[in-house]
């Protein structure tokens, strides 16, 4: 109960004065968004776990460097970012853009495995899910940390390194992009949402 | 109606305000993005294996928080390393400021002046004492700043 009451700066606080096992603290409320938000760049769920996993101890190896500046949240998201680029770029070292247009093939591809039976069975929430994996990493990145990762417009501008305007005309984006998605996917489930 | 507001000026949401108030085809399209953010408001997180936080934990149990940054970036160092940057460019600056004969052009005023570029000894320059002073000041300490990063990494790896 107490450690649940105590706020991600105090917490950090604690861990850096010894209290190694309050880091689970953290874990545990953040490794649903930062598994979510791997999830985004990798489809493979063991390697998710693995980045995730490693996301976590990278934070906490450079937990001293967290000076509070911004949102627990947004540094740990940056760690998140940067270690999925790494594991993204020694999967496929000849990538050199995550716009690029053979990502977007490969996910079109992907697109096909989806039989129209299944998706009748799909619960609304995994139509979604399902819909913003079809998206670019970058789109469904921004579309996670927006909706679900809590994120402010500047503050998705600084884990993605970009001006807040940019991320407004990115977001802007992606959401366009994801509903060209749902309707031509799921056309019936929209049709009842309007 | 408050999706909007939390990047737009009082003016521009005023008058996005009277389109949604009067115009139907954006009532319509604002309808649709309602819709999409309740859609996306409401998607589940996936959820990792129930052994996620136990195996987190049990990694770092191994390892120990690096020192921030900034505590073993010695402020000194770098302001050295600038200064002996800086002196150089300027070393070399007043060097060719000093060779440079500007040539009086007689055709054209938009010549390319005649820096003298080919009258500079070179074999002056790189066999000076002062160029080998600096050349080994550099080596020694690009060597110790060396020597120091992998001591760094030699107690961060054992810790």
């Amino acid at each position: 109960m107490l450690q649940a009451s105590l706020t991600d700066t105090e917490v950090i606080a604690r861990v850096l004065q010894g209290e190694q096992t309050l880091f689970a603290v953290l874990v545990e409320k953040y490794q649903q968004y930062v598994f979510t938000l791997v999830l985004r760049f990798t489809d493979n769920r063991e390697d998710a776990e693995e980045i995730s996993q490693d996301v976590f101890i990278k934070a906490y190896r450079g937990l001293a460097d967290f000076r509070g500046e911004a949102k627990f949240s947004t540094w740990l998201y940056t760690i998140v970012r940067t270690s999925c680029l790494t594991f993204l770029r020694k999967q496929q070292p000849n990538i050199t853009s995550l716009d690029n247009e053979r990502t977007h093939v490969q996910l079109e591809n992907h697109e096909s495995n989806f039989k129209a039976d299944t998706i009748e069975t799909k619960s609304r929430h995994a139509m979604v899910n399902e819909a913003i994996r079809l998206l670019s990493p970058d789109d469904s990145q921004i579309i996670t940390l927006f909706y679900k990762g809590e994120q402010t417009l500047e503050e998705i501008g600084r884990i993605m390194g970009l001006d807040p305007n940019t991320v407004k005309v990115k977001l802007h984006r992606a959401r366009r992009r994801l509903k060209d998605k749902l309707e031509k996917h799921y056309s019936e489930e929209v049709q009842n949402l309007r | 109606m408050g999706l909007y507001r939390r990047t737009q000026t009082p003016a521009e949401t005023a008058a996005i305000n009277n389109f949604l108030a009067t115009d139907p085809i954006w009532q319509e399209h604002y309808q649709r993005l309602l819709n999409l953010h309740q859609l996306l408001n409401q998607s589940e997180l996936e959820i990792p294996s129930m052994r996620f936080t136990k195996n987190v934990m049990e990694a770092i149990s191994h390892t120990g928080i690096a020192p921030a940054t900034k505590n073993y970036i010695n402020k000194n160092v770098i302001r050295g390393i600038t200064a002996f940057l800086v002196s150089m460019i300027a070393g070399l600056v007043i060097y060719f400021g000093i060779q440079f004969t500007p040539v009086a052009s007689h055709s054209s005023n938009l010549q390319v002046p005649d820096l003298g570029l080919d009258k500079i000894n070179y074999t002056h320059i790189f066999n000076n004492a002062y160029t080998s002073a600096f050349m080994l000041i550099a080596t020694l300490s690009g060597l110790v700043l060396f020597d120091a990063w992998l001591r760094r990494k030699r107690i961060l790896n054992k810790s």
